[in-house]
């Protein structure tokens, strides 16, 4: 569950969330969408508490995460995964070692083990092969893919993604969509997926967030959204509909 | 971050972290083994040749072999080797601590419930701080050697002559405060190039900014450190 009361947070003098209230419950599919600027990536880095609020509370799991100490949040996070708009995997690691990284650094289990349960999400996301290339070497959707296996490797219970198909052709983004679709199913995970691409937004998510100006102006099903009377949403739908 | 990073020093060599501890020890004490030694051996020198030609003009070239021991021990030893080290090390964290930064790597680490002060920040801190005496002292040998050819070659000073002459005017002091020089250069070079690093914002305009700003510092750190010990230690 992931509760948002009243959030307001400003940036180099600029309002970026006013007031943001919601509330996700656990194993709810939740796609937020805006335009760029509209404070969607801020809401997410709220999340994981890379930012902290100017005001308001956040709840994950029922439990505050805004006035956490260090290492309850690094507890906390250790639940929760993130699939980054960049991947940001580390360069200097191969693949396989990419996705072993948090089983090494928060657990203590054999090196046995560990390749055990890596090689397992390998073939899960179609990349065993390419286990010993390097971030550098792949192509931007298996980026994304090594990115998704790692976030998942130390089975949290809610996953966030940052543009997930940004970057990528039409084929490679609706192959990101399924993956995600076949982890939601499997692992019944909390997912709040951050997009401009409607479609996608539309074919994984239960409800479907706008957020414009810091404010959320429409919080609804793919369904409603899509027929939404805000001008805002409107447009939003159409000019993707153009495309 | 510097206390934390001193914190975690006991994991040095612990299961999760002795892979990176023992990479950067590698890094700083051998991928900087070439241009130290080259630098060493003309500082030696150098210095062997300025000394001794104005020395030469008194008949009391004899005396070269002290003057390069002491000013290489005590003072250009450490300073020499802190200056290589932070443009070739500490450059090199800044940047890679930076683009990580920017490219979200270093959040992700966060998020993935690491200690980025335990996992980038300790093993390199600790390389530079462990290495950097022993670094130290083989640009303090390397020196001296380069400083007896010199005289050797140039001034006819015999090598028994430069090296008793050396022995005579240093004692271990001098090599206890040039150690302790380089050990605390290793500290600062370490600290500030990871600070820096994680200060990077804007992209890659940004790394090549806390990459300068980290050399910048270090050095001006180095020459203001270097002179407060020695005043500490010798006035």
């Amino acid at each position: 569950m992931i509760k948002f009361n009243n959030i307001y947070k400003t940036l180099n003098s600029r309002q970026i969330l006013s007031g943001v209230n919601f509330l996700i419950n656990a194993g709810e599919v939740i796609a937020i969408v805006g335009l760029s600027g509209a404070g969607k990536s801020v809401t997410l880095k709220h999340m994981v508490r890379l930012i902290s609020p100017d005001s308001g509370s956040i709840e994950i799991d029922g439990e505050r995460i805004d006035d956490m100490s260090k290492a309850d949040i690094r507890n906390k996070r250790s639940k929760i995964g993130v699939l980054f708009q960049n991947s940001a995997l580390i360069q200097w690691l191969s693949v396989y070692e990419n996705i072993a990284l948090p089983l090494r650094q928060r657990t203590n289990k054999t090196e046995n083990e560990i390749y055990e349960i890596v090689s397992e999400r390998l073939k899960w996301v179609d990349l065993f092969e390419s286990k010993d290339m390097f971030p550098s070497e792949l192509s931007g959707g298996m980026q994304k893919r090594v990115g998704l296996a790692r976030a998942t490797i130390s089975n949290p219970k809610i996953i966030l993604y940052d543009e997930p198909t940004s970057g990528l052709d039409p084929v490679t983004s609706r192959k990101i969509d399924r993956l995600i679709i076949k982890l939601n199913n499997e692992m019944k995970l909390t997912s709040v997926i951050i997009t401009h691409d409607l479609i996608s937004a539309l074919s994984i998510s239960s409800k479907i967030m706008m957020l414009h100006e810091g404010k959320i102006i429409e919080f609804s099903n793919p369904d409603n959204f899509v027929k939404s009377n805000h001008p805002v949403v409107q447009k939003f739908v159409n000019s993707q509909q153009l495309m | 971050m510097l206390l934390e990073a001193l914190y975690f020093f006991r994991y040095a060599f612990s299961k999760r972290n002795s892979k990176d501890t023992f990479y950067y020890l590698y890094i700083v004490a051998i991928k900087s083994l070439l241009v130290i030694s080259v630098v060493a051996l003309f500082t030696g020198m150098i210095l062997a040749l300025q000394t001794g030609l104005e020395l030469q003009r008194y008949g009391q070239q004899n005396l070269i072999g002290s003057a390069v021991a002491v000013s290489v021990i005590r003072e250009m030893g450490p300073f020499m080797t802190g200056l290589i080290i932070t443009a070739s090390v500490g450059s090199a964290i800044a940047a890679q601590i930076g683009t990580m930064t920017v490219s979200e790597e270093v959040n992700a680490l966060e998020i993935m419930g690491i200690n980025v002060k335990r996992y980038l920040v300790m093993p390199r801190i600790f390389a530079l701080t462990v290495i950097m005496p022993f670094i130290t002292l083989y640009t303090d040998i390397l020196a001296i050697l380069g400083g007896a050819l010199v005289g050797y070659t140039q001034l006819n000073v015999e090598f028994t002559s430069y090296f008793q002459n050396a022995l005579n005017f240093t004692d271990l002091k001098d090599l206890y405060v040039g150690l302790l020089k380089a050990l605390i250069f290793g500290l600062i070079i370490g600290t500030v190039s990871c600070y820096q690093g994680f200060s990077a914002k804007n992209g890659a305009s940004g790394v090549g900014l806390v990459t300068r700003r980290a050399v910048i510092i270090s050095f001006l750190l180095i020459l203001i450190i270097g002179y407060i010990i020695t005043r500490l230690f010798y006035l």
